[in-house]
């Protein structure tokens, strides 16, 4: 999209528990990091510096942004809504969250994008995706997320399922593809036990894009 | 939001709220409208079938809510009158009209990514809004996907999915439109400028997981063929004859079967009765008269089934497409054929379809044309004179003489408008560009047969409610002109009359009535054509309804030959002038008649509407002049060529 002169798509969302914060959704990919960035571009620095938004925070797809308290979304939406779409179109404005000093151990050995692609999955099997899959008694537990490659451990229910091959890579790999794009493979292995061996989970390739 | 909910609610009466439908064309708005009021506004797969107004009573949790059901739009920036309806609904400060409390808006589900645009342009007119998905079947159908829910949190409105008015479907709609105000409202409104709303568009369908169908393959395929130039319009051709051969066909047997009861319930009248007058009036005005007018039901019947089903399956709509580029190298809107194409049912309702012309100059021209189209008024009279003069079993092979008949007479009366319509732009034309015309084509759908049987029986239902009012009506003016003076029996015996020759003295009593001296006077207008008195009575109280002509002469019929009313007319004869005692209805004078009724303006509904429409009393007088001397040249020119063949 570089050089073009579309305007990036966006929507807002609201959250039931929380007036103050709109998830406003943008393209996957569009920022190549999760958290609250150290430094914003212009437009929306602006915004945080006199006092109208008083959090931010970058999802996978989606920038939550929380307005000061005493003001409404009403009359802020669309003055906040044009500053994000112009900080949108520089992406490399934004500086991500410093890492170095993140105690998480894999953190230090994490590519770039890893902490995206882990906020994905978190973010699917919170969602309607995960909540499917306990509806049925599963359970999923993220192993790894490293490189574009993620690895998850079936358990419970999932476990003997013949429709988990199913289910779980079209369920969970196409919420995870829809957040993170540049997902590779989705493995899945089944809980350590007597004879349980790694299986390796047929990539359906999701229509479309 | 408090005060945007303030402004909406306060001039809402607690008892009943009021909810409008908003929509593009053929988006199922009407569907829904008749599912939730059980209301029968007509819909067909066909854009621009609501042109005006509807409005219905919904009961929703104890509660009545109004339905108001508005023209389809694809924006609220209006270009022709039609769409003005929805921006004055919509603009609170219109004072003129009343607001509603909320907005339904129904989405196609198979064309979301344009609908989103006026579902953006209607979320910011700060009304409670409630989108309703249409067609979520055919989406799946062809290979498409949406997730509601997403859709819903994406737009911030409530999303509910209602195929085809589906009852099970309308149970969580009803339990929302109990309580808009309690709508979820979107606390950002989506933006305005153009780029911005297709990137809003293009953000929310890919939150929805939206995948657009496929192009419906069976669409296509069959589209090959019926818009190519050549096979489209041959396809055409043959279907618009197939119909007209079907009407004769396929009613004949019942329309004998409608004619011999009545012929038998007025030989009962005539025995039964002894008040003489009674049993005149009851045997010519009413079964003679009105029955006469009754036993075309079966024609009408089934020329509206076939019309709604050609326009339930979505053919109609492309019968305007491949018309379009025909008008449209005469110069002619392609909207313009639309409303001529609406008026084959009936005028007034193309005359209103003339509010989707964006020139005011083209709503004329088509005004002034679409009377010409071929209605279901003149059917009942175009049956009668061909069955006059074309034997029922003449033809070539399987077809049908008469159905060819009628086949021409239609494409006679569909070109003159076009041609009219032409005429009338090219007067008044400064030179200005054709606005672009665009036309939904439709998927074939296959219709429900309920809507279809709805729309039909309401046909029937107009069509008896005009010939319980206005043809009663004028029927019973006649039946008192063609009866007075009474005749005492002094009177008779004078004249040389049997008073007790029923059949003689109804006869003489007719031939000098009012009704009568009223024939004879116009008689010189109408001589050229090879009109009698009796025809000419006929003629002049078919201005008020052309299906009068049918019961006039079903009443003169009756009352001169009561034995045999419906061989009457075929065995009527000329009484005096250089015709005297030759055949009256024959071959020169049933057609010169046929082209009179077809290019003669004889409807008050017309009249009234043009006046409405155009708003003033000069265009309906300018058509109906223009039309009756059209009417009288064209007869006489078929007189005498029909007589110079024959």
């Amino acid at each position: 999209m570089a050089g073009d002169l579309a305007v990036v798509p966006v929507h807002p969302e609201s959250l039931p528990d929380d007036p103050r914060t709109l998830r406003w959704v943008i393209p996957a990919g569009t920022l190549g990091f999760v958290g609250m960035p150290v430094e914003v571009p212009a437009p929306l620095r602006q915004l945080l510096d006199d006092a109208t938004l008083a959090g931010l925070t970058v999802e996978p797809a989606a920038v939550r942004l929380t307005l000061a308290a005493g003001l409404e979304w009403r009359e802020q939406g669309v003055r906040v809504r044009d500053a994000l779409q112009a900080a949108l179109a520089v992406p490399e404005q934004w500086q991500a969250p410093d890492l170095a000093d993140a105690t998480d151990a894999m953190a230090a050995m994490a590519a770039p994008g890893d902490d995206v692609l882990r906020a994905a999955v978190h973010q699917v099997l919170d969602g309607e995706v995960g909540d499917y899959i306990r509806s049925h008694g599963g359970q999923v537990i993220l192993l790894s997320a490293h490189e574009s490659e993620v690895e998850v451990q079936l358990s419970g229910a999932c476990r003997h399922c013949p429709a988990s091959d199913v289910t779980l890579t079209e369920r969970l790999e196409g919420g995870v593809r829809a957040l993170y794009p540049g997902l590779l493979r989705l493995t899945a292995r089944d809980e350590p036990g007597p004879g349980a061996g790694r299986r390796m989970l047929r990539l359906i390739p999701t229509r479309g894009r | 939001m408090t005060s945007a909910t303030g402004q909406t609610a306060g001039h809402a009466r607690q008892s009943e709220a009021r909810v409008a439908l908003v929509g593009s064309p053929n988006s199922g708005k009407t569907t829904l409208f008749n599912a939730l009021t059980g209301l029968r506004a007509k819909t067909g797969n066909y854009p621009g079938v609501t042109v005006s107004r509807y409005e219905g009573a919904a009961e929703v949790a104890g509660r009545r809510v109004v339905i108001e059901d508005l023209p389809g739009s694809y924006s609220l920036d209006p270009i022709s009158p039609d769409e003005r309806v929805l921006t004055d609904v919509l603009d609170p400060l219109n004072a003129g009209v009343q607001s509603p409390d909320a907005l339904l808006v129904t989405l196609d589900a198979t064309t979301m990514p344009r609908s989103l645009g006026l579902l953006a342009q209607v979320m910011q007119t700060d009304f409670p809004v409630c989108v309703v998905l249409t067609f979520t079947d055919e989406l799946t159908r062809r290979q498409g996907a949406l997730d509601v829910a997403a859709l819903s949190r994406a737009v911030g409105v409530p999303v509910l999915a209602v195929t085809g008015g589906r009852r099970s479907d309308l149970v969580a709609l009803r339990e929302l439109l109990s309580r808009p105000q309690e709508w979820a409202r979107p606390v950002v409104p989506p933006p305005h400028a153009p780029m911005e709303v297709a990137a809003w568009i293009t953000s929310v369908l890919s939150s929805a997981r939206y995948e657009l169908p496929e192009g419906d393959a069976r669409t296509r395929r069959v589209d090959a063929v019926l818009l190519h130039p050549v096979w489209g319009t041959l396809v055409f051709f043959v279907t618009m004859f197939a119909f007209f051969q079907v009407i004769f066909t396929a009613a004949a047997p019942l329309q004998d079967a409608i004619g011999s009861l009545f012929a038998w319930l007025g030989g009962l009248a005539n025995s039964r009765i002894s008040n003489g007058l009674l049993s005149s009036f009851v045997s010519e005005a009413l079964l003679g008269g009105v029955g006469g007018v009754l036993v075309f039901l079966p024609q009408i019947v089934l020329l509206f089934l076939m019309i709604n089903l050609l326009e339930g399956v979505g053919y109609m709509a492309r019968a305007a497409f491949l018309m379009d580029r025909v008008m449209s190298k005469a110069g002619l809107e392609g909207r313009a054929f639309v409303a001529l194409l609406s008026s084959v049912a009936c005028a007034v309702p193309g005359i209103m379809a003339t509010r989707t012309l964006p020139s005011a100059r083209d709503r004329i021209a088509t005004m002034m044309g679409a009377p010409l189209m071929t209605c279901s008024a003149r059917l009942p009279v175009y049956v009668l004179l061909i069955g006059l003069v074309v034997p029922s079993g003449a033809g070539w092979g399987p077809i049908s003489a008469q159905g060819a008949t009628m086949f021409g007479l239609y494409l006679v009366g569909a070109l003159s408008a076009m041609v009219a319509a032409w005429v009338f732009s090219r007067l008044g034309r400064s030179s200005g560009p054709l606005l672009p015309f665009s036309m939904e084509i439709p998927p074939y759908r296959i219709p429900s047969a309920r809507s279809v049987a709805l729309s039909t029986l309401d046909a029937a239902r107009t069509f008896l409610r005009k010939v319980g009012k206005i043809i009663l009506v004028t029927t019973i003016v006649l039946w008192l002109l063609l009866n007075l003076p009474a005749r005492s029996t002094a009177d008779l015996q004078a004249a040389g009359v049997n008073p007790a020759n029923h059949t003689a003295v109804s006869a003489y009593v007719i031939d000098h009535s009012f009704g009568a001296a009223v024939g004879h006077a116009v008689e010189p207008v109408f001589q050229p054509l090879g009109f009698d008195w009796r025809i000419n009575i006929g003629v002049l109280a078919s201005l008020s309804a052309r299906e009068v002509f049918v019961a006039t002469l079903g009443q003169v019929a009756a009352a001169e030959t009561p034995d045999t009313p419906t061989i009457a007319l075929r065995t009527m004869r000329v009484e005096e002038g250089p015709r005297a005692g030759e055949l009256l209805f024959t071959p020169p004078v049933v057609a010169a008649l046929l082209l009179f009724f077809l290019y003669a303006l004889q409807c008050m509904s017309t009249i009234a509407v043009m006046r409405r429409e155009s708003g003033t009393w000069r265009w309906p007088a300018i058509a109906f002049g223009y039309m009756f001397v059209l009417a009288w040249v064209m007869g006489l020119a078929a007189r005498l060529v029909v007589g110079a063949v024959t």
